[in-house]
């Protein structure tokens, strides 16, 4: 039968302290100190407080939450660069489109729609910065191409069969989020050691009460606003690279549609509060080391919303279809990142696995059933 | 003329030989008129059982299967005649009992017609009580017990001359003959039960004083306990004689109801029975001895002699007790002895061959094989299993590129400031179990190396 016991440090020395059936009083193994039994748990319970206590003074330092996103410095004044500019929707999806004056935009590079509508270009917000495309047409599709090497399990047909629908480049609305995180989380860790002693094993279990806090700040965490563009999609394309971010002029559309934001900064901001709130918790994780386990007793994250900027980041787009599916592929227009989930053939997938298992069977029964014979095969 | 009488010789010929009965056959102590019922077993039981008790007890007991009853009017008669005249019990009229079975052929096989228990001699306690201890056999011969094939009827048979030969077997043990009785297992004492008369207690084992007494010697199975019957005696014996012949150890068996009648600790019960009956074979007097002490349910394995002690190194020994304790623990305690010869002879083919048990080189015990087994099939097929479904998720998670971002770590300004930390112990927790251990090794006084437990 297991018996368990809970054993406290010295005041003094932070040795263990045993139990003096004698005195009735707790003593010290290495200095001999005494306690009676009382005084030690009203210290240990002191200090239970005392951590509860941080944690609500903690608390209580902390005020509400720290004021919405500044969106002071977006305006919709374009200036001069309003003679050149040109708007179209699309009647099927809803999209707001504008490009120069030198561009035709000739279908919706969303839906596909070839029947867009000129559109008014009033009331836009002017974009705070744009990454101009660093990376041609070409690139994408030979981007896409490449997209397709080394995957097995692709049906064949698909890479044979699938064409290209279209391939729009896009600069989707962004907006770039600044503002600093700050947290505090206290944990439950523990350290564990076995060892036999004599005819019993004995399990030492050390508990530790761990406290972080601290602060970072984002810069920038970008949020499409647009609901055309899949969230998933343009977070999968991160990272920009902000130090090709620049002001924002009408000469980097020629060429390129832009979409127009449909999702107000308010309400990205939540998408960009959640991934401050999850980093910061990371980050506070990422300091409790050395133990065996961890778990978060009680936590607390509280944002310092900054600055709102809107830009125009660069986006390829390119769709196919294969057996009556559409399939929707993104590149990063600056970096090259390119992403699209293909299909995946079943009967393929199955006889692999098939063939894996048969040959891993066949060598773990010769490696089990004749170690010796199978070493001898290999060589050795 | 010539040929007339050579047919009339013919017709002779013919007519003696449908007169001639069929040839009887003769298993030992077993007869059998219809020719028809030889079996391993029959034969076991006639040229071994029945021999074997009259060897033991100095009872004669015969078993008789007719196809008729002879010129008499009843089986009885017929018995009671065979029985004279062919000078069962011995020329001087010992005890003695014969089975006599009257059966039918017929298509199937055998039907029983009658049959009938004959008990002479000189003692009337034999003649008088014997008969009351065969109840079995009369719960086996119905009148339609031989209702099956010819083998069947042959098992029937078969089961009803063991029924008698044990039940015998416990009246003689009983002091039911009167007298002393003669046994293998401790010449001039009581194996167990009471002396005649019935009122003094049983007498243990004990083992001859050298130099005073004429030494005895000590069978290789000695059932004191009276745990095992004729049969399973038999068997053992023969199996331990075999061992002892073939690698020139003693293998040797004793159950005894109480150690303490023999020696203060088991250990010094054995080295009193190893000494006291010299056994052992050879100059080192080679020797494995397992002693069951039945009131408190103790053992004790122990090797005797540089042989012996070799093949049955201290790890052999406490895993060869694993291969009988579980048996003797549910009591079933011919298999566990039979378990404890049959391992005790793979250990000394090992020991021949140069390879003893000892240390890693151990037997499995069927759970350990079990388990080898178990596990072999798990990794043949589950390894696999694993390598296949990580390559496939592999190959499938190529496939999407697409997922969501929950953190912004891309995008942090600088470093975490820790701004307040701590790491506080609060207490220590301490669990304990004890690992049990269910038998210890140690040498005895008397040269031995044993390894003893509970079962």
């Amino acid at each position: 039968m297991a018996v368990q016991v809970t054993n406290y440090q010295c005041p003094a020395c932070n040795g263990p302290l045993q139990f003096d059936g004698p005195s009735g009083k707790l003593a010290c193994e290495y200095c001999g100190s005494t306690y009676p039994v009382a005084e030690i748990e009203a210290m240990y319970a002191e200090k239970d407080a005392k951590a509860a206590g941080n944690m609500a003074a903690a608390e209580a330092k902390r005020g509400e939450d720290a004021g919405e996103w500044n969106l002071s410095g977006l305006n919709d004044d374009w200036g001069a660069d309003a003679q050149g500019m040109k708007a179209y929707n699309c009647p099927s999806c809803g999209a707001e489109l504008i490009c120069d004056a030198t561009t035709a935009a000739t279908s919706c590079p969303y839906c596909g729609n070839p029947t867009v509508v000129p559109g008014q270009f009033q009331g836009m917000l002017k974009p705070d910065f744009v990454i101009p495309f660093k990376l041609k047409k070409a690139d994408a599709i030979a981007a896409l191409k490449k997209h397709y090497e080394g995957k097995p399990l692709l049906p064949g047909v698909f890479k044979d069969e699938n064409h290209l629908e279209e391939i729009k480049g896009v600069y989707v609305p962004f907006w770039l989020f600044d503002g600093e995180g700050e947290g505090d989380v206290s944990y439950d860790a523990t350290r564990t050691r076995t060892y036999r002693d004599g005819d019993e094993e004995v399990t030492e279990t050390d508990h530790y009460d761990v406290y972080r806090s601290g602060y970072v700040a984002f810069e920038r965490i970008p949020v499409d606003g647009s609901s055309k563009m899949p969230d998933d999609y343009m977070d999968s394309i991160e990272p920009f690279n902000y130090a090709d971010l620049t002001a924002f002029s009408a000469a980097y559309l020629p060429g390129f549609l832009a979409d127009k934001y449909d999702v107000s900064a308010e309400e990205s901001g939540r998408r960009a509060d959640a991934r401050a709130e999850n980093t910061v918790e990371s980050c506070l994780r990422d300091t409790v080391r050395g133990y065996d386990t961890v778990s978060v007793r009680q936590r607390h994250i509280r944002l310092h919303r900054g600055e709102v900027k809107y830009a125009l980041l660069p986006v390829w787009l390119l769709t196919t279809k294969w057996n009556d599916q559409n399939y929707l592929f993104a590149m990063n227009g600056q970096t090259g990142k390119f992403v699209g989930n293909l299909p995946v053939d079943k009967g393929k997938k199955w006889r692999m696995f098939a063939l894996v298992y048969g040959v891993t069977a066949v060598v773990t029964a010769l490696a089990v059933l004749f170690p010796g014979g199978l070493l001898n095969l290999l060589g050795m | 003329m010539k040929q007339r009488a050579l047919c009339l010789f013919a017709s002779l010929l013919l007519l003696l030989a449908a007169a001639l009965p069929a040839a009887a056959a003769d298993y030992g102590l077993i007869y059998d008129e219809t020719n028809l019922l030889y079996t391993d077993r029959i034969e076991f039981l006639g040229t071994e059982t029945l021999p074997a008790f009259l060897e033991r007890y100095d009872i004669d007991l015969r078993v008789d299967i007719l196809t008729s009853k002879g010129d008499f009017e009843t089986l009885t008669d017929t018995a009671a005649y065979l029985y004279t005249e062919y000078e069962y019990g011995g020329s001087n009229g010992g005890n003695g009992a014969s089975l006599t079975l009257l059966v039918e052929e017929d298509a199937d096989g055998l039907t029983l017609l009658d049959w009938v228990a004959y008990f002479a001699g000189d003692s009337d306690e034999w003649t008088t009580n014997a008969s009351w201890n065969i109840n079995e056999v009369y719960n086996l011969l119905t009148p339609d017990a031989l209702d099956g094939d010819i083998e069947q009827d042959a098992e029937v048979i078969a089961d009803a001359i063991e029924a008698m030969v044990t039940g015998l077997d416990d009246f003689v043990q009983a002091g039911g003959v009167g007298g002393t009785i003669w046994s293998p297992h401790t010449e001039g004492n009581l194996p167990d039960g009471e002396q005649p008369g019935g009122d003094e207690p049983s007498q243990p084992v004990e083992p001859p004083v050298s130099g005073e007494e004429e030494e005895e010697t000590l069978g290789s199975v000695t059932d004191t306990a009276g745990i095992l019957s004729e049969h399973e005696w038999q068997q053992l014996t023969r199996q331990a004689d075999q061992l002892a012949e073939t690698y020139g150890v003693g293998v040797y068996l004793v159950t005894v109801d109480n150690y303490r009648d023999l020696g203060s600790s088991i250990n010094d019960a054995a080295d009193a029975l190893y000494h006291g009956f010299d056994l052992g074979i050879g100059e080192d007097r080679d020797a494995i001895l397992l002693l069951l002490s039945m009131d408190d349910r103790n053992y004790n394995l122990i090797a005797y002699g540089d042989q012996a002690k070799a093949a049955f190194t201290t790890a052999g020994r406490e895993r060869l007790d694993d291969f009988f304790l579980d048996d003797f623990g549910d009591n079933r305690w011919y298999d566990g002895f039979a378990e404890y010869l049959t391992w005790s002879g793979d250990f000394l083919e090992q020991a021949k061959n140069g390879t003893p048990y000892a240390g890693d080189h151990l037997p499995m015990t069927a759970e350990e094989r079990s388990s080898a087994i178990r596990t072999r099939v798990a990794i043949i097929l589950g390894v696999p299993l694993v390598v296949a479904v990580i390559y496939i998720f592999i190959l499938t998670s190529k496939m999407k590129s697409v997922a969501t971002a929950v953190e912004a770590s891309a995008y942090l300004s600088g470093r975490l400031q820790l701004t307040r930390d701590y790491d506080h112990h609060t207490h220590t927790t301490e669990t304990r179990r004890r690992i049990e251990k269910e038998s210890s090794s140690s040498d005895s006084d008397g040269g031995g190396s044993g390894t003893s437990g509970r079962f």
